[in-house]
C-alpha cells in the first residue's frame, strides 16, 4: 500500500528526472528534493504560520499573565487557553495538520532516495521491480551512474587531497553548516524566560547540526546531498514567507524575531503587538464576571495572522 | 531541570537515529545467505558471521569473527582453496580464514567496495570480482598480481575455461581476460547488466541472463549466439544440462530452452497463482532442478517440466539451495532459521540458527 502509493511513484518521478538530466543522480536528487518540496510548499507555509501564531502566543504578555495567575489551577487554565484560542482565532491544530500531511510525503521521498541507490542485491531486486516498464527501461537506467563531483552518492563522501593521507568530509562539513543556519534561522524568538519550547529549540540548534553531520559522515553521500538539498530549500521558504532573520546567524546577537516583509499585510513574519497593558490589568477583573464575554472579546479580538498594526521593534 | 531536559531531549536524538536507521534499511538484510559444502562441514556466510556447520547434525563448529562488527556483513559464498577459506564482506576486505579453526590467516584490504560475490580459484591464484568496478587477481597469500577494471560493480562470479576467464560486469558487458596477465581479449556488450555468473557449458558456450528480460548465448569469441526475450524479470542463473537450458523469472515461471537457437521447449509455473517470484542458483541433481521460491516454498522440478516435490519453510528464499554431498541446504533470509537441511526428496533433517 505506502510502496505502492508513494514509494514507487517517488522512485519512478526520481528516474524519470534522473533520465531526463542525461543520467546525472546528483542533479536528480537535486530536482526531485526541489519539486516534491515546490509541491508541499502550501502545506509548509500554513504549518509555518500555524506554529508562528502559537509561538506568538508564548510572547503574549496577556497568556503570560493567564499562565502566571492560573498556575495551580490547571483546569481554569485550560479553560482559559480555549478562551484565548478563540478570542485570537488561534487553532492549535493550524501547524500539525500540514505537518501530519508533509510527513508521508518527506519520508517517502528520503525513502524514494534510498531505495533508488541499491548498493546491493536485495535492495537491487526491489528497485527494478518498482520501475514502471511502460515509462523507464531497466536496461538503460541500472547500474545508476552514481558518479556526482567527486562523489559516489552510494559511498560515504570523502574529497582525498593528494599529498594529505585522509580524506575531508567536505559534505559532512556543509550539512553540519546548513543545518545550524536553518535551525538559527526559523527558530522564532521567545520573550518567555519559562518557555520550555524555546529552551528545547535552542538545544536541537546545537545537537541537530551534529546529529546530522553524524548521518551524513556514515551514510551515503546521496543522503548527505539530499539533506543539503533539503536544508537550503528549507531556508528559502522561509525567506519566502519572510520569517528569516540573517542577523540570528550572529552568534553574539541575542535572537531577533524576523523583519516583516513589505508586503506583509498578512502578518507573517510580524512579530505580535504586545498586549495593551490595561488589557492585562483588566483581565482578573474579566475572568471574575465570566471570561470571554462576546463584548470584550470583540474588543480585543486580534487574529494572530492578520494582525492590522505596523510592526514596532521593542 | 536542564540536565534532564537535555536527556530527554538525546534520548530523542537516539530514538530519532535508531527511526533513520530503519528508514535506511541498514539493519535488514542486503542479500542472502552464500552458502559452500565441502566434506563434512558447510560454510555460511550471513550477516554478521561466517559459521561452519557439522553437516551430520547441523550444529555450529565455528564463527568467525569472535565478535559482530557494524557494518561488516558477510553474504558471498566462501570459497575453499587449499587450506584457507575465502570470504569477502561489505567492508570491502577480503578474508582468508583456517577453514579448521576458524582464525584469520590475512585479508586483502585493497579494494574500496563491498565483495558482493565469491571470488573464482584457480591452482595458484585467486580472481576476485568487486563491487568498486575491479577484478583482482590474488596470489594465495593474498598479494595483488593484477587488477582489471570494468565501467560498473561486478557482482558476477567469473567463470574459466582454462583458456580465458570470463567476467560479466554490471556495465552491460562480459569481458575475456587472460588469467596469467589480465589482459583484456574481448569484450561485448550484453544490453543490460549481468547479475549472476555466466554458465558454460562444456561446448564453450556461454549462457547468461540480463536484466533486459533475456537469456543469451555467447561464444567463446565473444559473438552472440542467439538471444530470448521474456515477459519477466529473470533473477537467477541458467542452467545447461544435455542440450537444454533452465532458468525462472520472478513470475515463478521455469523455462526450458534449446541451446543450439534459444527457442522455448517448455514452460512452467511453480509460483502459483500469485505468481511467486523463483530467484538466484538452482541446486541441480540428476533427475531435478530445485528452485527457490521467495515465499519460502521449495520446489522440485524435473528436466520435463513435472513439478515432482513442494516443501516450505518460514521465511524468504532469495536462492534455491545448494547441494552438500547428499543435502540440500537452504539459506534463509528473515527467517527464525538461517540454514535448513533437506535429503534429496525433500525431507527436512536439520536446522540451523545462530546462537546469539
Amino acid at each position: 500500500m505506502w510502496d505502492a502509493i508513494i514509494i514507487t511513484p517517488f522512485i519512478n518521478v526520481l528516474l524519470f528526472i534522473y533520465n531526463l538530466v542525461g543520467q546525472n543522480f546528483g542533479i536528480a536528487i537535486i530536482l526531485f528534493t526541489l519539486l516534491i518540496r515546490l509541491v508541499t510548499h502550501p502545506l509548509m507555509a500554513k504549518q509555518i504560520k500555524g506554529s508562528q501564531a502559537m509561538q506568538q502566543m508564548q510572547n503574549d504578555p496577556e497568556w503570560q499573565a493567564i499562565q502566571k495567575k492560573y498556575k495551580d489551577d490547571k483546569e481554569k487554565l485550560a479553560a482559559e487557553q480555549m478562551r484565548f484560542y478563540k478570542e485570537r482565532k488561534i487553532s492549535p491544530f493550524a501547524s500539525c495538520l500540514p505537518t501530519l500531511i508533509q510527513f508521508p510525503i518527506i519520508i517517502g521521498l528520503y525513502q524514494a532516495i534510498i531505495q533508488t541507490m541499491a548498493s546491493t542485491p536485495i535492495e537491487l531486486l526491489k528497485l527494478v521491480r518498482h520501475i514502471y516498464p511502460a515509462l523507464l527501461k531497466v536496461e538503460s537506467l541500472i547500474p545508476l551512474n552514481s558518479r556526482f563531483l567527486w562523489m559516489d552518492l552510494g559511498q560515504p563522501e570523502r574529497l582525498y587531497i593528494p599529498g594529505l593521507s585522509f580524506g575531508i568530509p567536505i559534505l559532512v562539513i556543509i550539512v553540519v553548516v546548513t543545518t545550524y543556519m536553518q535551525s538559527k534561522l526559523i527558530t522564532p524568538p521567545s520573550n518567555n524566560p519559562g518557555d520550555q519550547a524555546a529552551q528545547m529549540s535552542k538545544m536541537m540548534n546545537w545537537y541537530m547540526p551534529i546529529f546530522m553531520g553524524y548521518l551524513a559522515w556514515t551514510l551515503a553521500s546521496g543522503l548527505a546531498l539530499y539533506f543539503v538539498v533539503s536544508n537550503l530549500i528549507g531556508i528559502g521558504q522561509y525567506a519566502l514567507l519572510g520569517k528569516i532573520n540573517w542577523s540570528n546567524l550572529n552568534p553574539f546577537q541575542k535572537a531577533t524575531p524576523p523583519t516583516p516583509s513589505k508586503d506583509n499585510k498578512s502578518g507573517s513574519g510580524t512579530k505580535p503587538e504586545p498586549a495593551k497593558k490595561t488589557e492585562v490589568e483588566k483581565l482578573p477583573a474579566q475572568t471574575k464576571t465570566g471570561s470571554g464575554s462576546s463584548s470584550s472579546a470583540t474588543s480585543k479580538q486580534k487574529k494572530y495572522n492578520a494582525p492590522k498594526k505596523p510592526i514596532k521593534k521593542r | 531541570m536542564i540536565l534532564k531536559k537535555r536527556f530527554s531531549l538525546l534520548l530523542l536524538l537516539v530514538a530519532g537515529a535508531l527511526l533513520l536507521s530503519a528508514c535506511g534499511g541498514v539493519m535488514t538484510a542486503s542479500s542472502w545467505p552464500g552458502i559452500t559444502g565441502n566434506g563434512d562441514v558447510a560454510y555460511v556466510a550471513a550477516t554478521t558471521y561466517v559459521h561452519a556447520i557439522r553437516l551430520s547434525d547441523g550444529s555450529e563448529v565455528w564463527r568467525y569473527p569472535e565478535k559482530a562488527e557494524p557494518n561488516r556483513m558477510f553474504y558471498a559464498a566462501p570459497v575453499l582453496v587449499g587450506d584457507q577459506l575465502i570470504v569477502g564482506d561489505y567492508r570491502n576486505e577480503l578474508h582468508s580464514i583456517n577453514p579448521v579453526n576458524g582464525k584469520l590467516n590475512w585479508s586483502f584490504t585493497g579494494a574500496k567496495g563491498k565483495w558482493i560475490t565469491s571470488p573464482l580459484a584457480l591452482d595458484t591464484m585467486l580472481l576476485a570480482p568487486c563491487a568498486d568496478h575491479f577484478l583482482y587477481a590474488l596470489d594465495l597469500n593474498g598479494n595483488l598480481l593484477w587488477k582489471f577494471e570494468t565501467g560498473e560493480p561486478i557482482w558476477a562470479t567469473p567463470t574459466t575455461d582454462g583458456k580465458f576467464v570470463y567476467v560479466a560486469s554490471m556495465d552491460h558487458h562480459v569481458y575475456a581476460l587472460d588469467p596469467a596477465t589480465g589482459q583484456e581479449q574481448w569484450k561485448t556488450d550484453m544490453g543490460a547488466a549481468i547479475i549472476f555468473t555466466p554458465t558454460l557449458s562444456e561446448e564453450g558456450i556461454l549462457y547468461l541472463a540480463t536484466l533486459a528480460r533475456e537469456v543469451l548465448a555467447v561464444r567463446n569469441t565473444g559473438e552472440i549466439l542467439w538471444r530470448q526475450s521474456v515477459e519477466n524479470l529473470v533473477w537467477s542463473q541458467p542452467v545447461v544440462r544435455n542440450g537444454s537450458m533452465y532458468f525462472a523469472d520472478t513470475s515463478g515461471k521455469v523455462y526450458s530452452v534449446k541451446t543450439a537457437d534459444g527457442s522455448i521447449q517448455w514452460t512452467q509455473s511453480i509460483g502459483g497463482e500469485a505468481g511467486t517470484a523463483a530467484l538466484g542458483v538452482p541446486a541441480v541433481l540428476d533427475d531435478a532442478l530445485i528452485y527457490g521460491l521467495e515465499n519460502g516454498e521449495l520446489v522440485a522440478i524435473s528436466y520435463s517440466g513435472d513439478r515432482l516435490w513442494t516443501r516450505s519453510v518460514n521465511g524468504t528464499l532469495y536462492s534455491g539451495p545448494v547441494l552438500a554431498g547428499d543435502r540440500l541446504l537452504v539459506g534463509v533470509t528473515q527467517g527464525d532459521r538461517l540454514v535448513v537441511s533437506f535429503d534429496l526428496n525433500g525431507n527436512e533433517s536439520w536446522s540451523f540458527t545462530p546462537a546469539k
